[in-house]
Parts: C-alpha cells; sequence; structure tokens
C-alpha cells in the first residue's frame, strides 16, 4: 500500500501548460472514475485549482502506478507525457504525505498562508467522495491534512495577514493608482475568487465596482452584498470606458478581450491608465494589449512577483509551519503506513486461525444444535478479541512503541505476517 | 565686490549637512527604518534654514548686482531644488525622492563652490533690476523644471518596472505612479508659470537696454521655442492621450532638449 502525489504547480509548469490540464468541473466525476480505474491505483483524488492540478491516490504498486498516473494525467488533455514529463513532479510514501499537508496547509501556495487552497483541497475531497473513490487510506489521509491545515492557521501566525492570489492583485493596483477608495473597479466573472477579491477591494474604502458575468443573477447575487452594481457581460465596453482596474476571473475558452478592442477602448478613455488583473485560467484577457500604452496586465503567474515582495515576514511562521508539518507527516506515516497493515495483519492471521481451527472443531461435533455452534463461535471471536486486545492498544497508543518501525518489523517476523 | 567669491564657512556647513541627509536617506532605503528618513528630513530642514539665512545675508552682502557668478547661480539653484523636496515631503510623504533630488541639489551646490563652470556676467547689464527679477524667476523656474523632470524619470523608471513585472528592490518604496504623475505635472505647471514670468520679465530687461521686447537673438528665440513647447503640451496633453508614459517621456525629452540647448547657446 503506497500513497502517490502526482501532478504539477504553478512552480513547475507555465500558466499555458496548466490551463491546458484543468479538469473541467463537470467531467471531474467521470474523470475520477477513470482514475481507479486503473489497475494498480485503489483509491484517488484529484485537485485542480488555477495554481496546480495534482492526483492524489493510494496504489498498490509504487513504482509502476507512478507511471500509470503520470501517463493518465498526459492522455487528460492528449498531451505527450514526454512535453509534460519535465514539468510533473511525483512524491511517494513521506513524501506524499508530506507534500498533501503542505498543500491543504497552504505552505505550498503562490501566496504562503492563504485561504483558498484549504477550501479548494476540502472541495476536491468532496467531490471524490461523491465519486466513491475514496476509501479507508485516502480518508484518513485527507483528514489528518485537514487536522494539520487547521492546527497551523490557529497555532502560527502564517494565515494571520490576509493575503492571496486576490490581495496580492490589489496591493499591485495600490502601486499604479496609490489610493483606491476613489477608483472605479469592474470585477468580472463572480466565481470564489471574485468574491474574495472583492472583499479585499472592499478593506481598501473601494465603493465603485460594477460587477459583469454572463449569469446576471450572479452578479446581482453579489451587487446585493452592498457592493457596486450588476452588468450582463455584454455591457463589458460600457463598463470598461470609466473602469479603473479589472480583474477577471472568468471561465472562458476564449480571450474575452483583445487588443484591438482594447486600443479602441483606451481612446475612448482618453488613455487613463488601466490596470488588469487576470485570474482565469484559461487565461480571460489576450496578453498582446499589454503592449498598449498606460495599459497594465497581470496574469496569474505575474503575480508571484508581487507575492515574493511581502514573503519575507511570513518566511519565519512558515518555517514554523514547515516543522509542524514535518512532525505531523512523519507521525501520520508511522501511524497509517506501518502501524495499520501490522494491526490488520495481525488481525487478519489470528483470524484466519481461529477460523480454521472452528470449522475443524465444529466438522468433530456434528450432534450440536445451531445456537450451541453459534455460542462457541463467539467463544472463539471473544479469545482472540482478547488476546490482540492490549498489543493493538499499546501499538496504536501515543507511546515509544507506536513509532518504532523495529516493533512492526518484529511483529511481522513472529506472526510470520508477510507469508499471509 | 561681486569678483571675490566669498567661500565662507557657513555655505560648507550647509554642505555638508546635505551630504549627512542624503548619507541617511541612502540608509533608509537600504535598511527600511522609517526612523532614518525622519533623522534625514529633520537635517534637510535644519541645513535649508541655515542655507536661507546665509543666502539672504549673502545677497545683502553683496548687494547689487546679484547672480553675476556661477557661485550665485548655483547656490540658489540648489537652494530652491532642495525647497521643493522638502515641500514635496511634507505634500505628499515622499521621501524617496531624497535619494535623487537632494544628491541633484548637492550638484549645484558643489558646482558653486568650485571654479568648474566660470562665467562672469557684464556688470553694467545686471545693475538694471530687472535682471535681478528675470533671473531669479528663470532660476526658481529652473529649480522647479528639474524637480518635474527627475520626478518624472523616477515615473518612467517605476512604469517599465511595473509593466515589465520587475519588484523588489530600491523602487518598491517610491510612491504609486498616479502619485508620480501627480507631482510631475503640478510641479511642470509652476515651473512653467516662473518660466513665463521670466520671460516677460526678460522683455522688460530687454527693453530697459536696448529700447525693445525682442531683440531676435538666439537665446530669446530658444525660450519662446521652449515656452511654446510647453504651452502646447501642457494644453494639448489630455486632448492628445499624451498622458501616462507617453506625456511624462515628451515632457522630459522636452526638457532634456531645452537644458541642452540653452547651454549650448550660453557658450556661443
Amino acid at each position: 500500500m503506497e500513497h502517490i502525489v502526482v501532478g504539477l504547480n504553478h512552480k513547475t509548469a507555465p500558466v499555458s501548460l496548466r490551463e491546458k490540464l484543468a479538469v473541467d468541473p463537470a467531467k471531474l466525476d467521470q474523470t475520477l472514475k477513470a482514475l481507479v480505474n486503473l489497475d494498480c491505483v485503489d483509491e484517488g483524488l484529484i485537485v485542480s485549482t488555477c495554481n496546480r492540478m495534482e492526483v492524489y491516490a493510494v496504489a498498490r504498486n509504487g513504482y509502476h502506478c507512478v507511471q500509470g498516473i503520470e501517463n493518465f494525467v498526459a492522455d487528460l488533455n492528449h498531451l505527450g507525457l514526454d512535453a509534460l514529463k519535465p514539468h510533473l513532479y511525483e512524491y511517494r510514501e513521506l513524501d506524499a504525505i508530506r507534500h498533501v499537508f503542505r498543500v491543504a496547509s497552504s505552505l505550498d501556495s503562490l501566496v504562503v498562508g492563504e485561504a483558498q487552497i484549504s477550501g479548494q483541497v476540502k472541495e476536491a475531497y468532496r467531490k471524490a467522495l461523491e465519486a466513491r473513490t475514496t476509501g479507508l487510506f485516502l480518508n484518513r489521509w485527507m483528514h489528518r491534512a485537514f487536522f494539520v491545515a487547521k492546527k497551523i492557521r490557529t497555532d502560527t501566525k502564517v494565515s494571520q495577514k490576509k493575503v492571496s492570489v486576490g490581495s496580492a492583485a490589489v496591493e499591485l493596483a495600490k502601486k499604479i493608482f496609490g489610493d483606491l477608495s476613489s477608483k472605479k473597479v469592474a470585477l468580472i466573472g463572480a466565481g470564489e475568487v471574485a468574491e474574495l477579491v472583492l472583499g479585499y477591494l472592499e478593506s481598501e474604502g473601494v465603493y465603485d465596482v460594477s460587477i459583469l458575468n454572463r449569469n446576471i443573477e450572479k452578479a446581482r447575487g453579489l451587487a446585493d452584498l452592498g457592493l457596486g452594481e450588476a452588468y450582463s457581460l455584454d455591457s463589458l465596453e460600457e463598463v470598461l470606458h470609466s473602469a479603473d482596474v479589472v480583474i477577471a476571473s472568468v471561465s472562458t475558452a476564449q480571450p474575452i478581450l483583445g487588443r484591438e478592442k482594447t486600443a479602441g477602448l483606451m481612446a475612448v478613455r482618453k488613455h487613463r491608465p488601466i490596470f488588469f488583473i487576470d485570474l482565469g485560467v484559461p487565461r480571460n484577457l489576450d496578453s498582446a494589449i499589454q503592449t498598449l500604452s498606460n495599459v497594465y496586465l497581470y496574469n496569474i503567474d505575474d503575480l508571484q512577483e508581487v507575492v515574493d515582495s511581502n514573503m519575507t515576514e511570513r518566511l519565519s511562521e512558515a518555517g514554523k509551519a514547515e516543522i509542524l508539518v514535518e512532525k505531523e507527516a512523519s507521525q501520520f506515516y508511522e501511524s497509517v503506513v506501518r502501524q495499520v497493515p501490522t494491526i490488520a495483519a495481525l488481525g487478519k492471521k489470528f483470524d484466519t486461525i481461529r477460523r480454521r481451527e472452528l470449522e475443524r472443531t465444529l466438522g468433530k461435533l456434528s450432534h450440536l444444535g445451531e445456537d450451541e455452534k453459534k455460542a462457541v463461535e463467539r467463544c472463539t471471536e471473544a479469545i482472540v478479541d482478547k488476546i490482540l486486545h492490549d498489543p493493538v492498544l499499546i501499538l496504536k497508543s501515543e507511546g515509544p512503541l507506536r513509532h518504532d518501525s523495529g516493533v512492526h518489523e518484529l511483529l511481522k517476523k513472529l506472526f510470520r505476517l508477510d507469508d499471509e | 565686490m561681486p569678483a571675490t567669491i566669498s567661500y565662507s564657512n557657513g555655505f560648507l556647513v550647509v554642505l555638508g549637512s546635505y551630504i549627512l541627509a542624503t548619507v541617511f536617506y541612502c540608509l533608509r532605503s537600504i535598511f527600511g527604518k522609517k526612523i532614518l528618513s525622519a533623522i534625514a528630513l529633520r537635517i534637510t530642514v535644519a541645513a535649508l534654514i541655515i542655507h536661507a539665512i546665509f543666502l539672504g545675508s549673502h545677497l545683502l552682502e553683496q548687494g547689487y548686482p546679484f547672480l553675476v557668478s556661477p557661485f550665485d547661480t548655483f547656490q540658489l539653484v540648489s537652494f530652491c531644488v532642495v525647497f521643493t523636496f522638502v515641500l514635496l515631503c511634507f505634500l505628499y510623504r515622499f521621501f524617496a525622492t531624497g535619494l535623487i533630488l537632494l544628491p541633484a541639489g548637492l550638484v549645484f551646490n558643489i558646482l558653486s563652490l568650485t571654479t568648474l563652470v566660470r562665467y562672469r556676467a557684464p556688470g553694467h547689464f545686471l545693475e538694471n533690476p530687472w535682471a535681478f527679477i528675470h533671473l531669479v524667476f528663470v532660476f526658481i523656474g529652473l529649480a522647479v523644471f528639474m524637480v518635474s523632470f527627475v520626478v518624472g524619470i523616477i515615473y518612467l523608471i517605476q512604469e517599465y518596472r511595473i509593466k515589465h513585472k520587475k519588484t523588489g528592490g530600491l523602487f518598491e518604496r517610491f510612491p504609486p505612479l498616479e502619485i508620480l504623475d501627480h507631482i510631475h505635472y503640478r510641479s511642470l505647471y509652476i515651473g512653467f508659470v516662473f518660466f513665463t514670468i521670466g520671460i516677460i520679465t526678460g522683455g522688460g530687461w530687454s527693453k530697459s537696454m536696448v529700447g525693445v521686447y525682442v531683440t531676435g537673438d538666439l537665446k530669446q528665440l530658444l525660450s519662446f521655442g521652449a515656452w511654446i513647447f510647453f504651452a502646447l503640451f501642457l494644453n494639448l496633453r489630455v486632448s492628445r492621450g499624451w498622458v501616462g508614459r507617453r506625456g511624462i517621456l515628451l515632457s522630459c525629452i522636452g526638457f532634456a532638449a531645452v537644458f541642452f540647448l540653452f547651454t549650448w547657446v550660453q557658450r556661443l
């Protein structure tokens, strides 16, 4: 049994590649089922956000399975594995467990300590639960990851300062415009990220917000929160005549704004500066628009720049969080990956012996009635349970034996557990 | 006695204080401690007050004609640059410019104390009161234009960095583009007003010396040309879309061209 992570993120792959691998939410269920249909994969989960695409799997044969999952990821968008391979990372066992803990705790994020990723991983887990592609091991793994994430949020200051991709974007806007409170902001798309950005803008005193969405009802929903007016996406140009900051995070296959259209807009605006923040993957805005004068365009990768300048003070806190993750990961690895199989194998061995002996004995005692037979069976069960009670309790409880891999090895040898 | 330059110790104290303040601004940029820029600003303000006192007493001591030597003019320009910087600091909390404006003031201050630039205006020209008024406005205008130019250059660098996604470093602490843009144009307008008054008083000087307002010499033509350039620029910049980078680039090129042309004409 092996814990495996295969994937890519903002550090290893550019947005142009990540957008190709983003899993369509409508097809996630089907994709998850295809994942666990791979020969070696028992349990699986897919995290697909704008910054990462990762597969978490529990597998029977670690090495071959990594290759199987890599091929699976490459096939998702008919990309050749050769082209994809340099951007992929793979983690197994302790490394995989540690990686998932770090991701859920937002230590592996673009903005360390940002709050979105924890929710996104939870959502991915919920989707996997719905698709019934999780099991005992993945459940334990993910629950532990959420526990560790919560612990890090409360025990360290890594998430105390509200920083995320959204707030990094707002900070950039401040670098161009200074005081944002008098600026007009257009928010295209009413997704989760868009709502977060809105929150950051509110804290900067922004009150003039135009909220655009394909679905005007969604836009109205946000507008009803007290910020700005709702527009349909058709009024995009009209809104952009006066907006200063444009935050785009809508899911679209084609860019919603190209260079020529923007050049026309700039003429109407008398070339007043405009700041586009493209949070969407695939990208919402044609990257050619940044060649226009007084047009500033940052996509999700570019935000890394801003993030870096804010990062220094968070790093010491992140250091504490890393120590916590390391401790939790190795504990979990020891307890689940080593202890659970030992206990399970021990239980299975004793039960096999019990069943075999019970069968032989009951065969000789044919005069017994059904009730008596059941009483004998219960008696054997009770004997096995009582024998195993103390050792299992000691192995499970916090103490020196729990993390002593020698004990697990000894048990395996003493009871020939590997032969089963 | 205008011919002998009084290398009074007072001006050296002023120069030393400006250098000290510049050092503190450098330290502020390196270590990022706000207290350092607060100290630097206090030193600058104290030095500026001393500068004003010495400049005033020098003027009184020398009497007419003033501004006949490089010492007088460079001291005045240096004072105006530092004064504008202090004004900006209080208006916009604009400490980071200290790193560039203060050294600019320093350059003029040091130039005034050396013999690198030598000229001697003919005394009889400057005995006319028009000359003094004309030169004071022209040099104040020059100092304010200089501030506008420096802020414009900072804008261009900052704009380039934002556009090309470069962060961190010294420019991290510089103000937002919109404020730089605002300071650039505000100082350009103020400089233009001084420059205009300088041209009018120059006409008055010409009238009282040679009897006509416009003599048509190269310097006058150049001044008119520069005035028309900035007048057109300031009026047309919004309607022509010369805002942001394009506008500032144009005004900076204009300023640099005018500055070099004047220096060239001066040498003829």
